[in-house]
């Protein structure tokens, strides 16, 4: 049997879940890259249940990447009971869902979540007259504390086994008037014909297709839509959501009884963190204690790491030397396996497990709130700062991230705009060479380089990409004390595009490098590459092929520039202009082949390699820029 | 007397009387609650220029200033 899960944003579906796949689960299965919903089995009754969460939607009209996966998701694929869940102190809004849902007649239950948070805010919910309205059963819940899980599994079973439901809920008379009229026109659709002609008033192109009109209906439905939109005023598109709006009003003044509600705990947070002065100045403070906790914890765990696979490799080394082609690929996996895991480990997994903590805390949408007058100057809106925030751990889970932006054109500018954000790989060349040999305050002065860059092609690209945001409409959640377990399906989430995206290539990309290193291509690419790094830049000759090293993984520029040059004291070859320019220039240019891998997923060819070559020639320009100011300086 | 959501006070009552936009525009707006005949509540304003945050049947959601010009309100 298939359970689906489908609720609203933020309704506490996947704590549910979690709790679900926690307790009872006997294989849970991970979201891959292309789908983002989460599937787990488990045991119920001696049956194998497989239990679906699909991402929150407030209709199955989809305005953004999630909601669509939940809607085709629906109609593509079989199941047996849809538990809909609600957060009860929002039971007005959520029932809109629910009566979208119900026009479907599949069998159907409703989780009423969150309970406490409702009692809280006054509410209390007659369960029984809702189920009795709804002619549906109703479990209440308290989804973080596993409260009544047991119950709405076993009620979401029985009704599963009593097969389809009816629904009795109708519109208005003049609506249904009209839905009735168009029903006529339908021939042949997966769910009822009802349903079909809500869905041709509501003008969803996707469930339009899917639905059989009977022959020279057309002119019949143009019809029904004219009288109706006349008398109504408005698109009848938006009739039906009124019309369920209405009744689900209704429903919820009916079935809830409300009390004075207590000063809450997430309004009296609130007052400081999303105050119009204090609020930046907690923003700050978070951020910055942030960023520095993750990379003052990763760096020793680094090193340890690092001196692990070093001795891995030597003792390799003593049986395959890299002399032999053989020992070469297999010193280019250990490296490559070094890289992945010395970036992932220390800094990627801690920042992610940090970023998940914010989300599930609910502190992202309120960074959003607080940026979003800033972003709208860069042609951005509130919701973009997530993806950009994302990019400093790594910028392949931020351009897949992308995804979740409203249209193609703010996807577009903030994946172009997060590869210039410095991930965790370029920071560790930042520190490594700027920090240590220029000092933090020079370190600093890259990362406000790098955002006011950011925000100078922010303005540029608005310039030629034309089209208005829509902007920000963002629910802001009650804060929430995060549960293990969601952090932890949070965290995987992000971290997974590192692993099957980035890992892999990071492996094969070293064992490119290893053989370039052993056919001794490097003096060759040191001299094609000598137009821009002695002519342009100013640098050794030599630095050369740790750009293209670069190309492959940041961090390694840090690493291959110790090798090329022959020391590991870089200050004794190299002026404090070079080092500077030799930074900047490593910071923005190209995008990582992961990264470039990303891009390609989520924007096409064309856009990637726009993106790939405006890098370079940002590059170019900071770099130049940095070695004649430095000139003056130095 | 009629205003946009851009001109509400923080701390008062508004009631929507209508959403000037596009069939998309509604979509994504009435999703969040804000239907026509609704009455909202302006909970705070970020500074320069930036969302306000509303409360809708008590759910809070921010609205970005390019879109509260669009929400035309009366006070209640």
């Amino acid at each position: 049997m298939r359970f689906l899960l489908v609720g609203q944003p933020n309704c506490g579906k996947s704590t549910l879940f979690n709790q679900i796949a926690g307790y009872k689960a006997i294989e849970s299965n991970f979201p891959g890259t292309t789908v983002s919903y989460t599937e787990s089995k488990f045991m119920l009754n001696n049956e194998a249940i497989s239990i679906i969460d699909l991402p929150g939607t407030y209709t199955i009209l989809p305005h953004d990447y999630a909601e669509r996966v939940t809607r085709n998701y629906i109609f593509e694929n079989d199941f047996d009971v849809i538990m809909n869940v609600v957060d009860a102190s929002t039971l007005s809004r959520g029932l809109e869902l629910t009566l979208e849902l119900l026009e479907m007649e599949k069998p159907m239950i409703l989780v009423l979540n969150m309970i406490d948070s409702a009692e809280a805010k006054g509410i209390a919910i007659d369960e029984k007259l809702l189920s009795e309205i709804l002619n549906i059963p109703v479990v209440k819940t308290i989804g973080n504390r596993g409260i009544g899980v047991e119950a709405a599994l076993e009620t979401a079973y029985n009704t599963a086994c009593k097969g389809t439901v009816e629904n009795s809920i109708r519109f208005r008379k003049d609506v249904e008037g009209s839905i009735t009229e168009v029903m006529k026109c339908v021939k042949e659709f997966i769910f009822n014909k009802r349903f079909a002609a809500i869905k041709l008033l509501e003008k969803d192109d996707y469930i339009v297709k899917k639905i059989i009109l009977c022959e020279n209906t057309e002119s019949i439905l143009v019809g029904v839509r004219r009288k109706i939109e006349e008398s109504h005023g408005i698109n009848s598109a938006m009739i039906i959501s009124y019309e369920r709006h209405g009744l689900a009003m209704d429903i919820f003044e009916r079935v809830a009884k409300f009390s004075k509600p207590k000063k809450n705990f997430t309004e009296i947070v609130d007052d400081i963190l999303m105050h119009p002065i204090w609020g930046y100045f907690f923003l700050a403070i978070i951020v910055f204690a942030f960023f520095n906790l993750v990379f003052k914890l990763g760096q020793p765990v680094e090193g340890w790491l690092t001196a692990i696979f070093d001795d891995l490799s030597r003792y390799l080394q003593h049986y395959f030397p890299t002399s032999q082609f053989i020992g070469s690929i297999i010193s280019g996996t250990v490296n490559g396996l070094s890289a992945g895991i010395g970036i992932a480990l220390p800094y990627i997994f801690p920042f992610t497990v940090g970023l998940s903590f914010l989300e599930d805390i609910g502190y992202l949408p309120r960074i959003a709130f607080l940026v979003d007058a800033f972003m709208h100057k860069i042609g951005l809106h509130g919701k973009s700062i997530i993806p950009l925030i994302t990019a400093y751990g790594c910028n392949v889970p931020a351009i897949l991230s992308t995804r979740n932006m409203n249209n193609e054109s703010d996807k577009f500018k903030t994946a172009f705009l997060a590869t210039f954000v410095p991930c965790s790989a370029r920071t560790i060349v930042i520190m490594g060479l700027v920090g240590y040999y220029l000092g933090g305050n020079m370190a600093l002065l890259i990362y406000i380089i790098d955002i006011v860059v950011i925000a100078i092609m922010g303005k540029i690209l608005t310039r030629v990409d034309k089209e208005p945001s829509p902007g920000l409409v963002i629910e802001i959640p009650s804060y929430h004390l995060p549960t293990i377990k969601s952090l932890s399906q949070k965290t995987w989430f992000r971290l997974k595009d590192f692993v099957y995206v980035a890992f892999p290539i990071i492996i094969v990309s070293s064992v490119i490098l290893s053989i370039i290193d052993y056919f001794k291509l490097t003096n060759w690419i040191n001299k094609m590459l000598s137009p821009i790094t002695t002519f342009v830049l100013g640098l050794p000759q030599k630095v050369g092929v740790t750009l293209i090293f670069g190309i492959f993984r940041k961090e390694l520029t840090l690493i291959m520039l110790n090798q090329a040059l022959g020391t590991d004291k870089i200050a004794t070859v190299m002026t404090k202009t070079q080092i500077l320019v030799f930074t900047l220039f490593i910071v923005f240019y190209i995008p990582c082949v992961s990264t470039i891998a990303a891009l390609k997923m989520e924007l096409g060819t064309r856009k990637t390699i726009i993106i790939s070559l405006t890098t370079i020639v940002v590059a170019l320009i900071i770099a130049f820029s940095a070695r004649i100011i430095g000139s003056f300086v130095y | 007397m009629l205003k946009t959501l851009s001109d509400a006070e923080i701390g008062r009552e508004y009631r929507v009387v209508q959403l000037r936009g596009g069939l998309n525009f509604q979509r994504r707006i009435t999703a969040m609650g804000l239907y026509v005949g609704e009455v909202v509540k302006i909970v705070r304003k970020a500074p320069f220029k930036g969302p306000l945050l509303v409360d809708i049947n008590s759910s809070i959601v921010a609205v970005g200033r390019n879109i509260t010009f669009k929400i035309f309100v009366e006070e209640v």
